[in-house]
């Protein structure tokens, strides 16, 4: 789906100075379509305007469509979270972009397991027939659970939770386990932090029994082919952003605490999980 | 003192007028005041009843299958969009209170005094400002669901907004009263003005017309009241012209009058003076001819009284010559009786020459006032009738203090003496008084010197004492006394001398009292 029309008036679309941001909507499960349209943007038209080239903005549902659209240049940068990113682009052609982080420290930036201290779950290993509830379009969660599954029992998740409930947003998946309504949940830390600071009750009545470490919660990287300058003039003012009143805007919206330079680096926690999950695929079917 | 007067009436008015308005006004505010603040209380009563509605509307599913998760979330939705509710707390009958704030959330263990003490089968609310750093409008909202009873709802709104509102509501109403207040003594100056204006020209007219000027007129033209005393005023001034003239023209008539009237009496005065003038020179003529009459009685009593002194030196000198002319018989007439007689002769016609000396003095006019002595004078006067005493055996008493000395006109005052022996004598004599006396006694008053001469005649009749000093009265037999010897005393003592003469009687008979002050007025 494209809300902006990119005109090509050059042959080579990646010589064109004008920032075309791809962005992958279901990487972010938590934020509603409408505001996350509303507020792009206002974004690209607005950091563009500041920073003096034109920027325009497509969110996709299809990763497929977004990534023709990535290697025919219509669009010359993506936003996603990282596994999409992973699953499907081509590393080689990525270039230095920029990652939403939720503190300093990437220690904070964790996917957590948390269960309620009432449930008896103290360990994975535990959750047998437990109701497990995890964010309805999270790749990573997804695939978190399958690997301790994998792990802990030789089964995919499918197989050890008979019900797994999918939930638009992370405090409904809070709640849900705070009122005893699921026994198990995957969220991200910054989202079960809020939730402590909204009600210190969910902190004494719950339990964080494994955690998965820097996760980013969303990237974004260049076409490679794109203009280092204009790249590096890009990065400059996306690293500006808390400065300006409608990049506040932006990242509290996303939850964010900061925007930082990413480098293909950042995907190399997403990159191990997968290539430790695909081993335990394999090891499973050999089985 | 005029203006003072308009000044206060103005003031008056003015006072009135505004003081009237003024407590309109405030009555109007202060009935307003709890309107306004009614009809808020409703509005937040109307605004809490349609929140709560509302919340329960769309939370009614996960009430139903109690989805805290999803009550929780869409009241933190809730506050995130109405930061004018302080908190929101579900309260299920069975079960604990959520409660939802704009700092969080919660489950309390506890249920909170506050909201249990409210929870009724009615909707309540309460304006609370003791529990909560903020004050707010707490309304609880009863749940029901098919008639059956699920718990309560409290919202708490803040107040601010109402009490901004009051507060603009005072701030316009302290506006409102200050440019009320411009307005009304705007308004009331005009007012008072338009009031008073009229009133203080017609007191200014009726101030010039008391004052005399009777040529002004009121030029109001209004057809109310003050209209009709402009009228009235007008012809009361026309009224006072028409009385004015007449009065002028009455008064040119009394004026010709008084001329004709004053000129009468000038011709009238001319005679009156004229006929005085004779009057005072026939009163001057006539006390002249008293006066000489007064002194050819008294120089007839004198001659009489001459007659007494002399008969006795005169007998003794007919005996020196018929003694004499014995011896020249005898042809005893020797050197030494001839000295004899011819030294007794000559010391009785000194006598008889003193005698016509003293009498002489009596009788010569003083021109000018002389200092001389009472008692002097009494003896004088007493020796000049002493014959005429011894001759009746009339006894004779003085008694005058020694120094008693006046300055004024001897003769004058020995004549009044001289008179009242005299007539003292005459009477003691008609009356055959057995031991006939007169006393004489001078002594010293407070400012002058008191005379009085008294006898033991029997007193004056009653029916003449007020009459005795009238000229020309007299109770001698006709050849006797003249009349005018009381009426020459007095003057002489009381116009003269400035002193006063009085008589009364006292149990032997009459005393007259002289009373003159030591020093004659200047």
């Amino acid at each position: 789906m494209s809300i902006t029309n990119v005109s090509l008036a050059t042959e080579d679309p990646f010589q064109q100075l004008t920032l075309r941001t791809g962005f992958y909507l279901q990487s972010i499960p938590d934020i509603a379509l409408a505001d996350m349209e509303v507020a792009l943007r206002f974004w690209s038209e607005e950091v563009g305007k500041h920073a003096g080239f034109k920027a325009f903005i497509t969110i996709y549902k299809s990763l497929d469509q977004m990534r023709t659209d990535f290697y025919q240049g219509k669009i010359n940068f993506i936003v996603s979270s990282p596994l999409p990113i992973v699953d499907t682009f081509d590393p080689a052609l990525l270039a230095d972009g920029y990652k939403i982080v939720h503190s300093d420290t990437s220690a904070k930036n964790q996917l957590l397991i948390i269960t309620h201290k009432n449930s008896g779950v103290n360990h994975f290993k535990d959750i047998k027939n437990k109701q497990l509830s995890i964010l309805i379009s999270d790749p990573i969660s997804e695939m978190f659970v399958d690997l301790l599954s994998l792990k802990y029992f030789g089964k995919q998740a499918k197989e050890v939770f008979p019900n797994i409930d999918r939930i638009q947003r992370s405090n409904q998946l809070i709640f849900k386990l705070f009122f005893k309504k699921t026994d198990l949940i995957l969220v991200y830390r910054n989202a079960y932090q809020l939730a402590i600071e909204l009600n210190p009750q969910i902190k004494s009545n719950t339990r964080v029994i494994s955690r998965l470490a820097n996760i980013p919660r969303g990237l974004g990287f260049f076409h490679r082919k794109v203009n280092p300058k204009f790249r590096e003039s890009v990065l400059a003012e996306m690293e500006k952003l808390e400065t300006h009143p409608r990049g506040r805007q932006l990242m509290a919206l996303f939850h964010a605490e900061k925007i930082q330079r990413s480098s293909i680096a950042d995907l190399k926690t997403t990159q191990q999980l997968k290539k430790k999950y695909l081993q335990l695929i394999d090891r499973v079917r050999k089985q | 003192m005029a203006v003072k007067i308009r000044s206060r009436f103005f003031l008056r008015v003015f006072i009135h007028f505004a003081s009237l308005v003024l407590v309109i006004m405030l009555s109007f505010t202060f009935m307003m005041i709890p309107m306004q603040k009614k009809a808020l209380l409703q509005i937040m009563y109307t605004q809490g009843v349609t929140v709560s509605r509302s919340i329960i509307q769309a939370s009614s599913d996960a009430i139903i299958t109690n989805d805290f998760g999803f009550i929780v979330e869409h009241n933190v939705e809730v506050l995130k969009n109405n930061p004018s509710i302080h908190y929101i707390a579900i309260a299920p009958l069975r079960g604990k209170t959520i409660w939802v704030d704009q700092t969080g959330w919660r489950v309390l263990e506890d249920p909170i005094s506050l909201l249990t003490e409210l929870q009724s089968e009615h909707i309540e609310y309460e304006i609370e400002h003791q529990q909560w750093e903020a004050e707010g409008y707490h309304l609880v909202y009863p749940i029901e669901f098919s008639g059956i009873k699920w718990g309560w709802l409290h919202v708490d709104f803040a107040t601010d907004e109402y009490n901004a509102y009051i507060r603009d509501m005072y701030l316009q109403l302290v506006y409102l009263a200050g440019i009320a207040i411009v307005l009304l003594m705007v308004i009331g100056y005009f007012f008072a003005r338009w009031v008073t204006r009229p009133v203080s020209i017609i007191s200014d007219l009726a101030t010039q017309v008391a004052n005399g000027n009777l040529e002004v007129q009121s030029k109001i033209k209004r057809h109310d009241e003050i209209g009709v005393l402009s009228n009235s005023f007008n012809k009361m001034v026309q009224s006072l012209q028409q009385s004015k003239q007449k009065l002028e023209n009455y008064n040119q008539q009394l004026e010709q009058e008084v001329k004709k009237r004053t000129l009468a009496l000038d011709a009238l005065n001319q005679n009156l003076d004229k006929k005085v003038k004779e009057e005072v020179h026939q009163r001057q003529e006539q006390e002249r001819l008293l006066i000489h009459q007064s002194r050819l009685a008294a120089m007839g009593e004198m001659i009489g009284a001459i007659a007494h002194q002399w008969r006795q030196p005169l007998n003794a000198l007919s005996l020196v010559l018929q003694n004499q002319h014995m011896n020249y018989q005898a042809g005893q007439l020797n050197d030494q009786a001839m000295s004899r007689s011819m030294e007794k002769s000559e010391r009785l016609i000194n006598k008889m020459s003193t005698t016509i000396d003293d009498f002489r003095n009596f009788f010569k006019p003083n021109k000018q006032a002389e200092l001389f002595n009472i008692n002097a004078l009494v003896h004088t006067t007493v020796n000049l009738l002493d014959a005429q005493f011894k001759s009746h055996n009339i006894e004779i008493n003085i008694a005058c203090e020694e120094n008693l000395n006046i300055k004024g006109f001897q003769g004058e005052f020995s004549q009044v003496i001289l008179n009242l022996l005299n007539n003292a004598k005459d009477i003691l004599l008609e009356r055959q008084i057995v031991s006939p006396n007169i006393s004489i006694s001078a002594h010293r008053i407070a400012n002058g010197i008191s005379i009085r001469v008294s006898d033991n005649a029997g007193g004056i009749p009653d029916d003449i004492i007020n009459k005795i000093y009238e000229p020309y009265f007299t109770t001698k037999e006709e050849g006797k006394g003249t009349g005018i010897g009381l009426y020459m005393s007095k003057m002489i003592v009381e116009n003269n001398m400035m002193g006063k003469l009085y008589h009364y009687n006292n149990s032997e008979g009459a005393a007259f009292m002289i009373e003159i002050p030591t020093q004659l007025p200047k």
